[in-house]
């Protein structure tokens, strides 16, 4: 039962990943991408890893490839650019690429990582949880790499806004240290006027008052 | 794994520099004018990498706190001997090129913060003693310089060579993490200790092995400029603006080279034979492309460029070795090479801080008749080509020296003789800038820009230079204890 899920899963991540770089529309590739990973999260479930799976779904389906959908259909990509130049790389690109897969498969296919290398790993108690797990996991063991991750992030969050925000001239924008520093009598000013008399009836810019 | 968490003195260097990014990141948001700012994210930038200098003396305090690995963090004294160095080249990179973006140029405050995150990444490539920790330094520090490169969006050149770098960088790192997996599959620990215990149970003879340490070793020397990928380093140094050149050009190398040394460490006798092999491939092609490539090139960053590719030949020369004096050899050569590119991509940006259009292209014709113009400039220029070059009174000889009588006595005479050939080639282009800049009278031009405080750095980067060609033995020897020292020999 396992293993019928397992390859089913596995075949689907494979031939997904094809299409992904095979699809001539930049749309349908994001489509393969998306259930790409949508199998594979079905791969981290049959390994117990609940609490990865629905996350990638959450984050990558739901939030990234959004994200990637509106990109692509805002970028409209042309596909001609793209393969031009294919077929002049085409023997340099696969000299290296058959050398790498005949060395790959030379080793990979001589039984090295084969089931019976490895111990059966064991089933985990039915109140086992993943995400509790996992957490205790991040914050004791690997809290440092966990910490990093947290500053690359923010490395991407400032090199975005960097590389994006345009400070044009003249435009208006709020300064929160004046508004901070702002007090009452800044805001409204009263002044004292000497009763104007009727017999003026025009202001200084010329308009009747009433 | 003992504890998670090292003692918190052993990674003082690190918390300095995150606060201190974490300040300047304030600053860059608070205050409207952009002058301000820069200024301000300028002046911390530059006590931060003083801070974090301080702070590694204090981490020696107890110089064996930090050797047991923990957490995928270690403080051996290769660590130490390397961010030292990490830090004095960030120190030297925030003082020349602080000063090149100016009214005329964008001023961007976040052009220190993201080299302070580079910094940050560099620091922990140095500590790491397991993948993960080196996979998070090394993507830290590669995001950085990506938009480093990409901050001039006025220039369309700078944006295609930060394209250029990021997907180049993407594919190293794809390559870095599949050897890392393969090691993983094989060995069952993202630590490097592992790897020594594996080896000595007979997975060195392993193909599987074999093929991981080639994956990663190919993703280490794409970080370093090493031959057989080198094509992103002449149009990432051509199209980034000159202080990101500054930045990408040295620390990021010494970083990587921390791991790369690492590793043949702990592979022991393992894999040193198959290191040796890669290592002559690599320093054969490296010198002989750069080299030969850099003869053509009448664009001075590009003809760095292909100067560092070959001055990464010469740090393989090293590696060949495969023993403690070809390392220290390395690792000297690395120290030099740091001076040297430090004083002259230096002199660059402050020439190109000079009024007049024409000093501020990168053309080779932009220095003639430097010598009447700045004299001072002129002759630190002429030291560190000298320098680079390996002629006799100046450091880059002994460096030179260092690496060649390495891989003589490790049998590899041939290739010495080769690299003997290819550096009097390269010594041409040298020579041809220097005659340039003393030789070559250009039309009337009036004096540079004296204002600058870079003149003092430059000269005595320069004259540092010349005392460590008279006296390399000191740098020398310290290597070589360090190293010599380090837990793993």
């Amino acid at each position: 039962m396992h293993a019928i899920f397992f390859y089913m899963f596995a075949v689907i991540v494979v031939l997904s990943a094809i299409g992904v770089i095979t699809a001539s529309n930049a749309v349908h590739s994001v489509m393969w991408l998306v259930a790409c990973f949508i199998a594979t999260s079905g791969l981290w479930l049959l390994m117990q890893a609940e609490f990865l799976a629905i996350v990638l779904v959450l984050v990558y389906v739901g939030a990234v490839m959004v994200l990637f959908l509106f990109v692509v259909m805002m970028l409209n990509v042309k596909n001609a650019p793209l393969r031009e130049g294919f077929t002049r790389y085409l023997p340099i690109g696969g000299v290296i690429v058959l050398t790498l897969g005949i060395e790959f498969a030379l080793i990979f296919l001589d039984g090295r990582f084969d089931l019976n290398h490895y111990p059966v790993p064991e089933a985990y108690p039915a109140d086992y949880s993943n995400t509790r797990e996992l957490g205790r996991i991040l914050f004791t063991e690997y809290v440092l790499p966990f910490e990093l991750a947290a500053v690359l992030l923010l490395v991407a969050i400032v090199a975005a806004i960097a590389l994006t925000l345009r400070r044009r001239e003249g435009t208006r924008h709020q300064d929160p240290v004046q508004q901070v520093k702002v007090r009452a009598k800044d805001r409204v000013r009263l002044v004292k006027m000497p009763v104007e008399s009727p017999k003026e009836p025009l202001n200084k810019s010329g308009r009747r008052r009433l | 794994m003992s504890s998670a968490i090292p003692h918190a003195l052993v990674f003082l260097p690190e918390l300095v520099i995150l606060l201190m990014a974490g300040v300047v990141l304030g600053v860059t948001v608070t205050g409207s004018e952009p002058v301000i700012q820069y200024q301000r994210a300028q002046r911390l930038a530059l006590w931060t990498t003083l801070l974090v200098l301080g702070a590694l003396v204090l981490t020696q305090l107890d110089p064996a706190a930090g050797w047991e690995a923990t957490g995928g963090f270690i403080l051996d004294p290769l660590a130490v001997l390397f961010k030292g160095s990490i830090v004095s080249g960030t120190l030297m990179t925030i003082v020349y090129g602080g000063r090149y973006w100016h009214s005329e140029r964008p001023m961007m405050p976040e052009y220190h913060l993201l080299i302070l995150f580079a910094l940050l990444g560099m620091m922990v490539m140095a500590s790491a003693s397991n993948t993960l920790m080196f996979y998070l330094g090394l993507e830290l520090m590669s995001l950085s310089l990506y938009a480093l490169v990409a901050l001039d969006r006025s220039n369309p050149e700078a944006t295609e060579a930060a394209m250029k770098y990021f997907v180049l960088g993407a594919v190293a790192s794809g390559m870095l993490l599949y050897g890392f997996s393969l090691l993983y599959g094989l060995t069952g620990s993202l630590e490097l200790d592992a790897l020594g215990v594996a080896m000595s149970q007979g997975l060195n003879h392993d193909p599987a092995m074999i093929l991981a340490f080639l994956l990663v070793i190919s993703g280490l020397m794409f970080k370093l400029g090493a031959a057989p990928f080198h094509m992103w380093l002449p149009d990432v140094y051509h199209g980034s603006p000159l202080p990101s050149m500054l930045v990408i050009g040295v620390a990021p190398k010494l970083a990587a080279m921390v791991f790369i040394l690492r590793l043949m460490m702990e592979s022991g006798d393992g894999l040193n034979g198959l290191f040796a092999d890669v290592a002559v491939i690599c320093a054969l092609l490296s010198i002989i492309i750069g080299n030969l490539a850099a003869l053509m090139q009448t664009n001075l960053k590009r003809l760095l460029a292909y100067s560092t590719i070959s001055h990464m030949g010469f740090i393989f020369l090293g590696f060949s070795a495969a023993d403690t004096s070809g390392y220290a050899g390395a690792t000297f050569y690395m120290f030099i090479y740091l001076l040297g590119f430090m004083a002259f991509a230096g002199s660059l940006v402050y020439l190109s801080q000079s009024c007049d259009a024409e000093t501020q292209s990168d053309d080779i014709g932009a220095l003639s008749g430097l010598y009447k113009r700045n004299p001072l400039i002129a002759a630190v220029m002429a030291v560190s080509l000298f320098s680079m070059a390996g002629v006799p009174p100046t450091a880059g000889f002994f460096a030179k020296l260092a690496v060649l009588m390495s891989a003589a006595q490790a049998g590899f005479l041939w290739l010495v003789v080769v690299a003997l050939i290819f550096s009097v080639v390269g010594a041409y282009y040298y020579l041809r800038i220097i005659r340039y800049i003393y030789f070559e009278t250009g039309e009337e031009k009036t004096a540079l820009m004296e204002s600058s405080g870079n003149r003092v750095f430059l000269g005595l980067n320069g004259l540092l230079i010349l005392v460590l060609g008279c006296m390399p033995g000191l740098l020398w020897q310290f290597c070589y204890t360090m190293l010599a020292n380090n837990s793993y020999l």
